[in-house]
């Protein structure tokens, strides 16, 4: 007998186990009893995370490695392959922080893990999506459930205020993308990306013809995905966002859904617009620019530590974005390596963040870190050389990456964009710099010292894996060097 | 190689452990079979490493030989 | 043909704007189910009929009446537009001028058919492109069928995500939505009908 997908549900094998995994979870949840959902949440977060474990050895143990499936809708290659596996880990470390944030705040509420499988499970599917029809449908399907997880907390205001705002920009944003999306496909009759990249062969920014509409299509599908990775024009929905969003799903926010957009990012514009590289090469550039410099001038005047958080990732978008634009392989290659040290710094950033945890909340203020290092030295240590990595101070991990990425941006001869990052990246290392002061050099008063509560085994695990990796990445970067390089080769 | 990687994996796993007890304020050495299963974890971890990296290598070689034919 | 594209096009134009410059909420909502309503009328004059039903069904059908249920149950009053119009206009204005030229510019070199420009005998249509219809020289089939036939084969894909799409929003508006507050008494159906006449009415000594 013929089956037409028949080699094609193989190639899908992680995603489909992801799918059944939580839909047992889902009927698990809904069939526990009433009353003790405290305990039913713990439970599915093991659940959850096992399932994620699963999910990461079937995908790294597949054995297809290229493959384009159902109906040139979806595409396995050494990026998707690379990206999937980021996205995976960085939702088992946010698992790791629900833990006890679940408990502490007070959330019994269990689709909080499924919507973050779900959105896992999107997020899988955007990276490997080969056609516009099926990255809508991905896009649509990661930001519904991350609108509902912005706006967790009903009875916060900030936390409403928060889905409202991400739900309006996020629809807006996407109907720029269909609207990209469907100005190229009236213009050339297919949505899928090799179709458009062998039809533009050879097109380049001089012919009349074809240019005009076609770079009006791209203009708008950039300013979509611009906006979804809150890149500087477009970027300001973030911090508000960013602030009002329970902690643990604003660290989700500022890591998977960065590393699947960056991934599409690279698949439309480096496989079906690559032609265009002249045109879509200024957007990138200006934007890159912006992010940078609004990044860390945005970052100065904040006084609420999300916020601050939410301004960095903006600066770091910025950096990633000077890769895009050099539109070299090597500046593929420097994408990947930040993107990695980018989640791991973020993740030790936001775990910091919960652990400083008092009786009276969570801390909202950059004052509450004051005089953290006699609090908890090791914290304000940990806190310490993640900050630095952030900034990019040389024997760290960040440094490494932003090294890369400048010399990157050098070897395609965009020197302004190499320069004003080391610019902006100074100007950040300034922000970054009084938070160690405040941590450290401040004069003690014993009245104001609230002990922080006792942080849980996976959150100290968490803690030591990130300080870890942001410490030894930096004296044995090859493998990483590597992935990165086996990532990038699919685009060759 | 494989056996330096595999003491640094390990004694890399062993510094975690004791940094996670640190920072949880429990004593550093508490239930010290932990401490030998996070070292055996990061010693697997950094053999794994190793071999990841070689097989890196040989598919980078073979895509960019693969490549360089057409 | 084309005067009914121009119809249901300057109509659906004009609505739109209404839709937006209407000062009643209510009036609005009325709007938008015109504006939905010659859209379908566009759509069927593209031949897709299917689309057109399925737009009117579940967009003025389902959509527009649920916005016009909400919109009159929130009892929102008639506002003043002047004073925030002319506050808004310069930039909102100018940023939606440059995208309005930039789509024109870019749109109308590319969008005009040839045989507009070289204005021969064969000249007909100002509004539709003129094209050899491929479609109609191959054996036909109604609209509905062939959706059927691509969907369930060739892109089950996208018919599996739209299915993804619609669990997530069931779970997100259940979980944004539903109250369980312990203090709320409630309707237990089961223990209602369980329940024994015998067990139930006791004497009081």
């Amino acid at each position: 007998m013929f089956y037409l997908f028949e080699s094609d549900f193989l190639g899908l094998i992680p995603e489909t186990f992801l799918l059944l995994g939580l839909s047992a979870l889902l009927g698990y949840g809904v069939w526990y009893e009433k009353g003790r959902e405290s305990d039913m949440t713990s439970h599915q977060l093991w659940i959850g995370g096992l399932c994620l474990v699963f999910t990461f050895i079937l995908l790294c143990e597949s054995p297809l490695m290229n493959m384009i499936l159902c109906y040139n809708t979806l595409i396995i290659d050494g990026m998707s392959a690379f990206l999937k596996s980021l996205i995976l880990i960085s939702t088992l470390c946010i698992f790791g922080l629900s833990f006890a944030y679940l408990p502490q705040e007070r959330i019994k509420a269990f689709e909080f893990i499924i919507l973050l499988l779900l959105a896992t499970l999107s997020l899988m599917l955007m990276v490997s999506s080969y056609d516009f029809i099926s990255l809508y449908l991905a896009i649509e399907f990661q930001s519904l459930g991350l609108y509902v997880l912005a706006a967790l907390k009903r009875d916060n205001e900030y936390s409403t205020e928060a889905g409202l705002k991400y739900f309006v920009l996020g629809a807006f944003s996407s109907g720029f993308l269909l609207f990209g999306a469907s100005l190229i496909y009236g213009l050339t009759g297919t949505t899928n990306f090799e179709d458009l990249g062998l039809l533009f062969t050879g097109v380049g920014p001089t012919d009349l013809f074809t240019q005009g509409s076609i770079v009006v299509g791209l203009l708008f599908l950039s300013v979509a995905f611009l906006f979804k990775v809150s890149a500087a024009p477009f970027h300001m929905w973030s911090p508000d966002v960013y602030e009002g969003a329970p902690t643990v799903i604003t660290a989700f926010f500022s890591i998977a859904p960065k590393l699947a957009l960056f991934g599409v990012l690279i698949r439309v514009f480096y496989l079906g617009f690559f032609d265009f590289l002249f045109s879509w090469q200024q957007i990138f550039f200006f934007c890159s620019l912006a992010s940078m410099v609004f990044g860390s001038f945005g970052a100065l005047g904040q006084v609420k530590i999300k916020r601050l958080l939410a301004f960095s990732s903006i600066g770091h978008v910025g950096y990633m974005l000077i890769g895009l634009a050099t539109g070299t392989l090597q500046g593929l290659q420097g994408i990947f390596l930040y993107l990695l040290v980018y989640m791991i710094m973020t993740i030790n950033a936001f775990s910091v963040v919960l652990s400083l945890r008092t009786r009276e909340g969570e801390p909202k203020f950059l004052l509450d870190l004051k005089n953290l290092n006699l609090k908890s030295p090791i914290l304000a240590i940990t806190l310490s050389i993640t900050l630095f990595s952030m900034a990019g101070i040389p024997p760290l991990a960040g440094f490494l990456s932003k090294f890369y990425l400048f010399f990157a941006a050098l070897d395609a001869s965009l020197y302004s964009l190499a320069i004003l990052g080391v610019l902006s990246s100074v100007i950040s290392c300034f922000y970054y710099i009084s938070l160690i002061k405040l941590m450290y050099f401040h004069k003690a008063d014993e009245v104001e010292l609230k002990p922080i509560l006792p942080i849980d085994s996976q959150k100290g695990l968490l803690l030591g894996l990130s300080f870890f990796g942001i410490l030894f990445i930096f004296l044995y970067p090859s493998p990483f060097f590597l992935l990165s390089h086996a990532a990038a080769l699919s685009f060759s | 190689m494989g056996a330096s990687a595999a003491l640094f994996g390990g004694a890399l796993g062993f510094m975690t452990q004791v940094y996670s007890n640190a920072v949880r304020r429990l004593p550093v050495l508490r239930k010290p079979w932990e401490h030998g299963i996070a070292g055996l974890v990061g010693a697997g971890f950094g053999v794994g490493v190793i071999n990841m990296e070689e097989r890196l290598r040989v598919y980078i070689e073979e895509q960019t030989q693969a490549r360089s034919r057409k | 043909m084309n005067l009914f594209l121009a119809a249901f096009a300057a109509l659906g134009i004009s609505s739109s704007i209404m839709v937006i410059r209407a000062n009643n909420p209510v009036y609005s909502v009325l709007y938008l189910i015109l504006v939905f309503v010659n859209v379908s009328g566009i759509l069927i004059l593209q031949g897709l009929d299917f689309f057109a039903m399925i737009f009117l069904v579940v967009y003025v059908g389902a959509i527009a009446v649920l916005f016009l249920f909400v919109v009159m149950m929130l009892n929102i009053k008639v506002e003043e537009k002047q004073e925030s119009m002319l506050r808004y206009l310069p930039v909102g204005g100018g940023i939606g001028l440059i995208f309005f030229l930039e789509v024109v510019i870019g749109l109308d070199k590319e969008f005009v058919p040839l045989n507009l420009l070289s204005l021969g005998p064969s000249y007909e249509s100002e509004i539709l492109p003129e094209y050899l219809h491929w479609g109609e020289t191959l054996a036909q089939k109604t609209g509905i069928e062939a959706i059927g036939q691509v969907i369930y084969t060739y892109y089950f894909y996208y018919f599996f995500m739209a299915s993804f799409i619609l669990l997530v929003a069931m779970i997100g508006a259940i979980l944004l939505t539903l109250h369980n507050d312990p203090k709320v008494k409630r309707q237990e159906v089961f223990e209602q009908n369980a329940r024994e006449f015998s067990r139930t009415i006791q004497k009081a000594s």
